[in-house]
């Protein structure tokens, strides 16, 4: 069965708790899940530093665009502007409608900008697509 | 009395008049350059009015200190007419205490010397000393026609004309007195005679025309400026900012002031623009507390008006000569204060625009932000219900799932409603850009997607037109009005017609009615109201939907109002005429 590995930053716990199980939910592919809660945290794992040395880069980023030390996109620009990482999709789910948060996402480089839709259901269409529809890049070891 | 004796007469009454133009030019501006020309016309009218009074030789000891009088003063002339000029200048003049030993030389010469009467016989110093007195006054005359002249050439062209003139008038007078001493103590012939007053005479008449000209000739040299002035107004009529108004005003005052530089200041003493290139010195204070008129100052014209200040720095001349041009310059004035108070009204307004779009600006933001984080609980508590309902729904009976239900549709309403007020504020606040859109494609669209929501229901769109609006509030606005018709109608089937035609004044009204339950006539205007639905609970839409359809047409100009109708609903549109696009337009773009 595929196996995706999915990094998910979102600093509201139960948001990645019902996140995580959307994703999990998912039928026919085998779905891993980390979650980091704030941007620093993230671009750790993503480097492979501090406490996640020696960690493989994931197929599919999930981001949320409000966290704490560093924002969503700001990690979605220093993703993007890597060479080695920014061919790893980023999905930006977040509660923001602003016209000026999407408009910065895309020229980011962002590959999906989602507003989070109310309901398991939609959330688990979400994850559908991405893991089941869309093929993801083999992230470099 | 002969027709000498006139012209000789006409001639000192002449002078003498220039002497008193010369008073009321001191009194009103106490300027050096003044006194002198008083001195010496005073000096010259007297003289020759005196000259003309005075008996024949030989006469008693009055009419030879009389005599001697009227020699000082012809011979006194030259030198204060050279003293105005000097005046008038603005370095000093270094020959001064040369020039003034040397008069004093010659003039006690002259008191000392007994000059012979016309018909004695000429002593042997007389041909000499008249040749000395003049080539001591042509000098003197060349050197003042010269200085006027030149002088006159950066005037505007009252004040050249007039300078000129004068220029003329020193000469001619100088010629005058050169044919008179060309005889010098023989009895000049007639026609000698006849030309030397008559010389003089026109001498006096140039004087007087270039201290004081008559009005028409005045008139006539005021035309060039006259021109420019009016070119100026208009600048001043449409000027936008006080740095316009600086510009309009500035160049064309010192030029009708024979000014080198100007500024002009708003009525707390800021700088609101300047002209020329040398400095000009902050506006002193009204010298009697007067706060509107010009005040002419022996360097500068300083223009005094309710919204502020103009300052320019003159020439020497202008006291004397630009009378006529100061008095434009006040009318001028007038028209500077009107347009730097229209300037002030202008920049309040923009001002408050600013402060409008900053105030929007902020409110938008905060609302973005209230509904973020309104809507973050929200989607917690839909997804945990979701998953209630789910995998637990087993372990709950029929009541609690009911209530699991309840809840999940309370908590979804409350997201649509967040989402429907921050779309309302935003068609209220944020432009968006107009372009050409097909009407009759936006509805389309729209009904297919409430086709697709809603099989049963059906959509006939007939051809509408074009107008000039948002694209994304076109769609908005439609998409409201049908899933309005579909949720609302009261049937599954429901049959919905989007029509439209042109009304005589160039609007467009499209129709969108429908054949449900339709609305009762005392709530067709409440409905467009906020949160005004026509059935409460979680089912019935926000209240918000049709509100918002309401400020998209308002924005338009236009209007939307529910219409009296046999049978369902009946939504008119009303696109303004501005708005409406002719159908040639739609054919260009495919």
């Amino acid at each position: 069965m595929k196996q995706i590995h999915v990094l998910l930053c979102e600093d509201d716990p139960d948001h990645r708790f019902l996140t995580t199980r959307a994703l999990q939910a998912v039928e026919g592919v085998e779905i891993t899940v980390d979650a980091v809660g704030d941007g620093a945290e993230a671009l750790d794992y993503l480097y492979g530093r501090e406490g996640y040395a020696g960690q493989q880069p994931p197929n599919l980023v999930i981001l949320d665009l409000r966290m704490p030390k560093v924002s969503g996109l700001e990690v979605l620009a220093t993703v993007k502007a890597d060479p080695d990482l920014r061919k790893i999709p980023v999905l930006v789910l977040t509660g923001s409608e602003r016209p000026e948060d999407v408009d910065e996402t895309y020229r980011l480089g962002g590959n999906s900008y989602v507003t989070k839709p109310p309901g398991l259901e939609a959330l688990e269409e979400v994850a559908a697509y991405w893991t089941t529809r869309a093929s993801l890049p083999q992230p470099v070891a | 009395m002969t027709a000498l004796d006139v012209v000789a007469w006409l001639t000192g009454l002449l002078f003498a008049a220039v002497a008193v133009d010369g008073v009321h030019l001191w009194r009103r501006h106490r300027s050096e350059a003044a006194a002198w020309m008083v001195a010496a016309f005073t000096a010259l009218g007297g003289a020759i009015l005196l000259g003309r009074v005075l008996p024949p030789r030989p006469a008693g000891p009055a009419a030879e200190l009389a005599r001697e009088v009227v020699l000082v003063a012809v011979l006194a002339f030259p030198y204060l007419l050279y003293r105005f000029t000097a005046a008038l200048a603005r370095r000093r003049d270094r020959a001064i205490p040369v020039l003034t030993a040397f008069t004093a030389l010659l003039l006690g010469l002259s008191v000392a010397l007994s000059l012979p009467a016309p018909g004695e016989a000429v002593p042997a110093w007389y041909r000499p000393y008249v040749a000395l007195v003049l080539l001591y006054w042509t000098v003197l005359a060349v050197v003042v026609a010269g200085r006027l002249w030149h002088a006159g050439a950066g005037q505007p062209t009252p004040a050249r004309r007039r300078m000129r003139t004068l220029a003329v008038a020193s000469i001619a007078l100088n010629v005058a007195l050169l044919l008179a001493g060309s005889t010098a103590g023989e009895q000049a012939p007639f026609t000698l005679a006849l030309l030397t007053q008559v010389t003089a005479g026109v001498s006096g008449a140039l004087f007087a025309v270039g201290f004081s000209p008559p009005a028409p000739l005045r008139a006539l040299w005021r035309r060039p400026e006259g021109s420019r002035l009016r070119a100026a107004e208009r600048g001043l009529m449409v000027a936008n900012s006080s740095s316009e108004v600086a510009a309009g005003l500035l160049p064309p005052l010192a030029q009708l002031l024979g000014g080198e530089a100007a500024a002009l200041y708003a009525a707390d003493g800021r700088l609101l623009g300047r002209h020329g290139s040398s400095p000009v010195a902050t506006p002193p204070q009204a010298s009697d507390g007067a706060d509107r008129g010009v005040e002419v100052w022996p360097d500068r014209v300083v223009l005094r008006f309710e919204h502020g200040t103009a300052v320019v720095h003159t020439s020497p001349y202008t006291p004397l000569f630009g009378a006529d041009e100061v008095e434009l310059a006040q009318s001028l004035a007038t028209l500077v204060d009107l347009a730097l108070g229209r300037v002030e009204l202008l920049d309040r307004e923009r001002l408050g625009a600013a402060e409008l779009e900053r105030t929007n600006a902020e409110l938008q933001t905060l609302l973005y932000g209230l509904s973020h984080d309104l809507r973050n609980p929200l989607l917690t508590m839909v997804g945990y219900v979701d998953l209630l309902a789910q995998g637990h729904g087993g372990s709950l009976d029929a009541d609690g799932q009911r209530f699991v239900e309840r809840i999940a549709r309370s908590a979804r309403y409350m997201d649509a409603l967040i989402r429907d007020l921050l779309e309302l504020s935003r068609v209220g606040r944020v432009h968006t850009e107009t372009e050409p859109v097909d009407l009759t494609e936006v509805v389309r669209e729209a009904a297919d997607e409430v086709r697709a929501a809603d099989t049963r229901a059906s959509v006939t769109v007939e051809p509408l037109g074009a107008v000039s609006m948002s694209p994304v509030r076109a769609r908005q606005l439609f998409a409201n009005l049908l899933q309005n018709a579909v949720r609302h109608g009261g049937r599954d089937d429901i049959a919905v017609t989007v029509r439209s035609e042109r009304a005589e004044d160039g609007s467009l009204c499209v129709s969108v009615s429908d054949n449900g339950v339709g609305v009762p006539e005392e709530y067709r205007e409440r409905l467009f109201g906020l949160f005004e639905r026509m059935e409460s609970g979680l089912g019935a839409g926000t209240g918000i939907g049709l509100a918002i359809c309401r400020k998209i047409m308002e924005q338009l100009g236009g209007t939307i109002a529910l219409a009296e109708a046999a049978e369902g609903a009946d939504v008119r549109l009303r696109f303004p005429a501005r708005s409406v696009l002719p159908d040639a337009v739609l054919e260009s773009r495919s």
